[in-house]
C-alpha cells in the first residue's frame, strides 16, 4: 500500500447527509416518518427574489384536537363555523413556528400562509391531499408574516375522513417561484 | 423530455415580439412552435415518460479505495469533481486537520444548495465542506471563512444561459488572521487565501450543490472565467478614508466581526482614465455608459488612493458617493428604450416627457437612473417615482476598497449584493 492513498469521496448525495445527521433534523422527516406531536423539526427555507439565502426554521405541532372537541372549539371561535361534510370531522392543530435568519443581513419575512402545500392535511396511507376548509380557527390563527428572530404559534384547521385514524399535515414552503423553498416536512395529526 | 426552443432574446422583449416567437418556428427544428408545444403536451407518454417520483441516486461510499495519487487525481477529474485544475487529494488525515479549525461537528448540517430555482436542493455537512476545502488547497485556518460562504446556500455557478459570475468580499479581523492579500494585486493570483477560498466555493457548488455539469446543471453559453476563483478578495479596511465604513458594517455587522459578503453579476472592468476630470466624475461617466448583462446594478472596487481622492471631493461616506452617482447618472437612450417598452409606446403616442426624450435620438442620455431601486426592485421610472408610492428609493451601487495604492485604478462591474455571512459563527 506504499504510495497509495485512500481519499474521502466528494460527498454528493442527500442520502449520505441523512446517514450522518442527528434524528431531530429534517432529513429524517418524511412522508413515511412524519414527526410526532411535540417533536421539534428543524429545517431550512430559501428566501429572496433575486438571490436566495438560507433561513432556519423549527416547527412543532404542540397539540391536536379532533372530532367533537374540535367542533366545540370552532363553534366557540365563531358561531358561523359549520359542521364538516358527511363522513368528515375537524382536526385542529396548534403549531409553533420558529424563524431565524442566519445573519444580521438576513431580514426577509416569511409568509406563513401563501404556499399551496403549506399546512395541508393528507390522508393517512396514500397521502391524498384533503381539501382546505374555510373556517374561523381559534385564536391565534397560524398565518401572516413572520420576521427573522420571531417565534409564533397558532391554530390551523382541517377536515379529515372520520375513518382516517392517521392523518398527516404537510409543510411545503415552495410557492412555485424562486423563493420560499425548502424541504417538504410531514407531521402526525394523531 | 419534450422541448421546444424559443428564439432569443426574451428578457425585456415586447409582448408583441414574444407573440411572434410563439407563432413562428422553433429555430432549431424549423417546425412551427405551437405545433411542437401541442404535440409535446398531447403525444402519448412513453414508458420513460411515465416514470415519476424522486431521482434514484447511486450510493456513494464515504471513502474511495486506496490507489496511487496520480490515478486518484485522474479519477477526480474524470468524475467532474474538479475545476479542471489539479486538486489536493482529500485524505482522511487532511480532512481531519481541516475539521480541527472549527468547533462545529463534522456531521452538522451547513446548508442546502441548488444549481437554479427549478433544481432539487442538495444538503451538506461540515465534513463534506471540509473535503472540498482540502481539494481547493485551503489551509485549515481558512475553513471557517469557507463554511460561512457555504452556509449561504448560494451556488457560484448559477445554471442560467447567461454565464453568471460571483464575487466574495471578506471583512474583519479574519483577513489579517489568515493572511489575505489586501494590498498590491489583491484581485490577482498572489495569495493562497484569496485564491483557495474563492476556488473552494466553486468546488462546493459542483460537488455539494449539484452545479456545473454543462448541458445538465450548467447552461452558460460561454461560461465565465471568474468562476475559477469567484473574484475573492478582502477589503483594505486600513485604507478606507475617514468616515467610510467597511462593507460588513454597511451590511449590519460590527467592525470587529469577521464576515464574507457575496455578490452576483457577470463581468468586471479594470480602469484608470487619466482625464482632466476628477476621478469621481470619471467614475460617474463610466457608470452612465457602462453596459453588460446586468444593467441596473453595479459594484465599484476602488483602490485606496482612488477612495481617498473621491472622499476629498466631498463624499464623507460610501453611501453619500453611491447616492450622488445614482442621482447623477442617466441612461443612454438606446439602452433606456430597449428596456422600457411601455415608455417607448407612450413616447410614440406623444406622451411627455417620453416623446421629447425619444425625439432627441438614441444618443440622448435619458434622465432616469438605472441604479435606483424602489421596494427592492430596479426603478423603471424614477422620474415619477415619488408620486407612485412611498417606498424610500435606495441605490443599487456598492463600493468596496482594495488594492496597493500604486496607481489610480478602480474596477467596476455589474455585481449586485447577495448577502453576508458571519465567519465567527463557524469558528
Amino acid at each position: 500500500m506504499k504510495n497509495k492513498f485512500a481519499v474521502l469521496v466528494v460527498a454528493l448525495l442527500v442520502s449520505m447527509a441523512a446517514a450522518s445527521l442527528c434524528p431531530a433534523i429534517a432529513q429524517d422527516n418524511s412522508s413515511s416518518n412524519p414527526a410526532a406531536i411535540g417533536s421539534q423539526v428543524r429545517s431550512m427555507v430559501e428566501l429572496g427574489s433575486v438571490y436566495t439565502n438560507i433561513y432556519d426554521i423549527t416547527i412543532t405541532v404542540l397539540e391536536t384536537v379532533r372530532g367533537n372537541a374540535a367542533m366545540e372549539r370552532l363553534k366557540a371561535a365563531s358561531p358561523d363555523n359549520k359542521a364538516p361534510a358527511e363522513g368528515f370531522e375537524y382536526v385542529l392543530a396548534h403549531v409553533k413556528f420558529e424563524f431565524k435568519g442566519r445573519y444580521v443581513s438576513d431580514t426577509l419575512p416569511f409568509d406563513l400562509g401563501i404556499a399551496p402545500l403549506q399546512w395541508v392535511a393528507l390522508e393517512g396511507g396514500d397521502l391524498t391531499e384533503y381539501e382546505r376548509v374555510s373556517v374561523t380557527v381559534p385564536q391565534p390563527p397560524l398565518k401572516g408574516m413572520i420576521k427573522p428572530g420571531q417565534t409564533v404559534d397558532g391554530w390551523v384547521a382541517f377536515a379529515v375522513k372520520q375513518k382516517d385514524s392517521k392523518p398527516v399535515m404537510v409543510f411545503d414552503p415552495d410557492t412555485g417561484g424562486a423563493t420560499g423553498r425548502g424541504k417538504t416536512l410531514f407531521f402526525k395529526l394523531y | 423530455m419534450r422541448i421546444t426552443y424559443t428564439p432569443h432574446p426574451i428578457t425585456d422583449r415586447p409582448a408583441e415580439l414574444c407573440r411572434q416567437y410563439v407563432a413562428g418556428n422553433d429555430p432549431l427544428t424549423g417546425n412551427p412552435m405551437l405545433e411542437e408545444i401541442y404535440a409535446g403536451l398531447t403525444k402519448p407518454l412513453s414508458e420513460a415518460d411515465k416514470k415519476g417520483g424522486f431521482l434514484k441516486r447511486d450510493p456513494r461510499p464515504r471513502l474511495l479505495p486506496p490507489d496511487t495519487p496520480d490515478k486518484l487525481m485522474e479519477y477526480f477529474h474524470e468524475q467532474g469533481y474538479t475545476d479542471g485544475n489539479p486538486i489536493i487529494l482529500p485524505t482522511e488525515k487532511k480532512v481531519a486537520e481541516m475539521l480541527k479549525a472549527t468547533s462545529r461537528k463534522p456531521d452538522e448540517w451547513v446548508g442546502q444548495m441548488r444549481p437554479s430555482p427549478p433544481h432539487e436542493a442538495w444538503y451538506y455537512t461540515v465534513e463534506m465542506v471540509a473535503v472540498n476545502a482540502v481539494m481547493a488547497g485551503a489551509k485549515p485556518e481558512y475553513f471557517p471563512t469557507i463554511l460561512a460562504i457555504a452556509s449561504k446556500g448560494l451556488t457560484s455557478m448559477f445554471s442560467s444561459t447567461s454565464s453568471f459570475a460571483r464575487m466574495v468580499v471578506v471583512n474583519g479581523p479574519v483577513v489579517k488572521e489568515i493572511g489575505m492579500n489586501t494590498s498590491i494585486g489583491a484581485l490577482g493570483p498572489f495569495s493562497r487565501a484569496n485564491s483557495s477560498i474563492g476556488r473552494c466555493w466553486t468546488l462546493i457548488s459542483k460537488n455539494l450543490g449539484g452545479s456545473g455539469k454543462p448541458g445538465e446543471t450548467y447552461l452558460g453559453s460561454q461560461g465565465n472565467p471568474l468562476n475559477y476563483d469567484n473574484l475573492c478578495f478582502p477589503e483594505t479596511e486600513d485604507g478606507l478614508p475617514s468616515g467610510w465604513n467597511p462593507l460588513h458594517v454597511q451590511k449590519g455587522f460590527k467592525k470587529s466581526d469577521s464576515v464574507v459578503s457575496l455578490f452576483s453579476g457577470w463581468s468586471i472592468n479594470d480602469i484608470a482614465w487619466y482625464s482632466p476630470l476628477p476621478i469621481h466624475e470619471v467614475i460617474r461617466g463610466w457608470l452612465e455608459n457602462f453596459f453588460s448583462f446586468g444593467t441596473s446594478q453595479a459594484t465599484l472596487i476602488l483602490d485606496p488612493i482612488v477612495a481617498a481622492d473621491v472622499a476629498s471631493k466631498g463624499y464623507p461616506t460610501k453611501e453619500a458617493y453611491a447616492k450622488w452617482l445614482a442621482d447623477n447618472t442617466g441612461t443612454p437612450g438606446w439602452l433606456y428604450w430597449s428596456t422600457h417598452e411601455k415608455e417607448l409606446q407612450q413616447a410614440k403616442e406623444g406622451v411627455e416627457p417620453y416623446a421629447g426624450w425619444l425625439k432627441k435620438g438614441q444618443g440622448f442620455v435619458v434622465p432616469v437612473s438605472r441604479y435606483t431601486r424602489v421596494g427592492g426592485r430596479a426603478a423603471r421610472n424614477t422620474a415619477f417615482m415619488a408620486s407612485k408610492d412611498n417606498n424610500e428609493p435606495t441605490t443599487a451601487i456598492d463600493i468596496v476598497v482594495t488594492g496597493g495604492g500604486t496607481n489610480t485604478f478602480w474596477s467596476g462591474g455589474d455585481f449586485g449584493y447577495a448577502g453576508s455571512a458571519s465567519v465567527d459563527q463557524w469558528r
